[in-house]
Order: structure tokens, then C-alpha cells, then sequence
């Protein structure tokens, strides 16, 4: 079996269209919280699919555009995946 | 020794290629709750000073803050009672409600640099409406001890899963408390 890789991007997609992009390849939120770094404030949801781990953060507050910052620790598959996903939809 | 300020961004794909040609490095991490007074309501975005809007209410971000009822802030032990002013749009660091927070921080040390990203994870409120014996010490106000129903804001233990950056398996992570410079001594 092949070991997690990492990989860390921000897209210029709504935060809503990511999140339905890793529901639909069987990814669930666990939880999600408000954080603060870089003097901003984030929203940041957690989805999990098995040992498969992937955040998303989005910024809050009335900024545009939004892209939010997708960080996955997954299998190479599943990562070719996700980005393959949301390069369709740029 | 140089010392750098990474984003999320940065930081997780500076570990990727360093995972990817395979040098060895060991990542450290804090997590240390702070109960501070840096986050008071005032300044929180719409979205997150919703989750009070049923104690709590302001005109907009960085507008004063007022109680909309009395109720306990359960994590200080202190009781509020309706227009109290809560965090003065003048007086922004001095929040009278605060919010605490865990503070993460992550750094690696490659080639001589240092690099680093923090942030902080702030606990979620979760408002109930209790029966709670409201003493003396919660206010200066109270004339008489009281068992009475009351709004109550709690503060939520969070996940230990959200304090964190998910990293591979093969990444050595130690956690630290505190950290000594030999160098400043």
C-alpha cells in the first residue's frame, strides 16, 4: 500500500463548490471551527474518508474574491483525484 | 539563524518537497490554550458573532457590543446583565468579554533556518438556558446568592483533530511546552 502525501493549494472556487467536490468522491465534515491567522479569520472544515484527511479554510468576512485553502493528506490516488476535480471546475 | 513566517500554503508544501527529495527533519508543534483578551466579540466577522447573537448584539464589526439579556459567561464565572457593555468599539484590545483560544504552533528547523506557522483555534460558545446558582463573586452587582434560570455561554472543548495539520506518517513530530534559546542566557 502507498504512503499519504501532502499537499496544500488555494483555489479561486467557492468554498461551497469545493466542499461538494470531496462529498462527492465520499468525503464527510466532522467538525468545523473559527481560526485566526495572518490577522484574518477562517472558517475551517475538516472531512475525513477513512485514514484520508483533507481542510478546507476560507476566509470570513466580506472579501473578494474568496479562495479558499484546501490542504490534503490523502494517497496519491486521491489526491490526483481531487485536483483533478477542481481543475475541472476552474 | 534566519527564521521564516510561512502561510498554511507554504508551510505544508516547504514539508511536501522536503519529504519528496527525501532529506530528514523532525517537526515540532505547541498547543497551549490562552484566555487573553485577544478576541473579544466586537471584532469578529458577521459570521461568527451569530453564534451570540442571542446574548449579544452590536451594529456591526468593530461596533460596540451590549448584552441583550443577563446571562453567566460559565468558562469566567462572571454574570452580565442586559445593555452591559461588553467590548467598546474605543477600547478594542480591552474586550470585556473574551473569547479563549488554543494557540498551535509549528515549526522545522533545515539547512540552518528556522520555519514557522501558528495559529489559533477558537473555542466554539454553545448558549443554553439553565438553572444556575448565581453568586456574589460573579458580579459586584448581585445583592443575594440565587438559584435562578439564566442564558448560560459555555465554551466548548474542541476536537484535537482541529489543532492540527494533518502531516504523514513518516513526519517525526514532537511536541514542546516551552522553548529555550541557550543563546539567550
Amino acid at each position: 500500500m502507498s504512503e499519504k502525501k501532502i499537499r496544500s493549494i488555494s483555489v479561486f472556487i467557492p468554498e461551497e463548490v469545493v466542499c461538494a467536490s470531496l462529498e462527492k468522491i465520499g468525503f464527510v465534515q466532522i467538525d468545523s471551527v473559527t481560526t485566526s491567522s495572518d490577522g484574518k479569520f477562517w472558517k475551517k472544515m475538516l472531512y475525513i474518508k477513512g485514514e484520508e484527511i483533507v481542510s478546507v479554510s476560507e476566509e470570513l468576512g466580506d472579501y473578494w474574491p474568496k479562495d479558499p485553502v484546501i490542504s490534503i493528506c490523502c494517497l496519491p490516488n486521491t489526491i490526483k483525484t481531487i485536483l483533478g476535480d477542481l481543475d475541472a471546475l476552474v | 539563524m534566519p527564521s521564516f513566517e510561512c502561510n498554511e500554503t507554504q508551510f505544508i508544501e516547504n514539508i511536501s518537497r522536503l519529504l519528496d527529495s527525501e532529506n530528514r527533519f523532525v517537526v515540532n508543534r505547541r498547543v497551549q490554550i490562552y484566555d487573553d483578551r485577544r478576541y473579544g466579540p466586537a471584532g469578529m466577522p458577521d459570521e461568527v458573532f451569530m453564534q451570540f447573537s442571542s446574548i449579544l448584539t452590536r451594529k456591526g464589526q468593530r461596533s460596540s457590543v451590549y448584552a441583550k439579556t443577563h446571562f453567566l459567561d460559565d468558562y469566567h464565572h462572571r454574570v452580565y446583565f442586559l445593555q452591559d457593555l461588553l467590548h467598546s468599539s474605543s477600547k478594542m484590545k480591552y474586550p470585556i468579554l473574551h473569547i479563549p483560544y488554543y494557540k498551535v504552533e509549528y515549526s522545522f528547523r533545515i539547512f540552518g533556518s528556522s520555519y514557522h506557522y501558528s495559529f489559533d483555534v477558537l473555542f466554539k460558545p454553545k448558549i443554553s438556558i439553565e438553572q444556575k446558582k448565581i453568586t456574589k463573586k460573579m458580579n459586584p452587582r448581585i445583592e443575594e446568592e440565587s438559584a435562578m434560570l439564566i442564558h448560560v455561554l459555555q465554551f466548548e472543548p474542541l476536537q484535537e483533530k482541529m489543532l492540527r495539520i494533518n502531516l504523514p506518517k513518516k513526519v517525526l513530530l514532537l511536541d514542546f511546552k516551552k522553548a529555550n534559546n541557550p543563546l539567550e542566557n
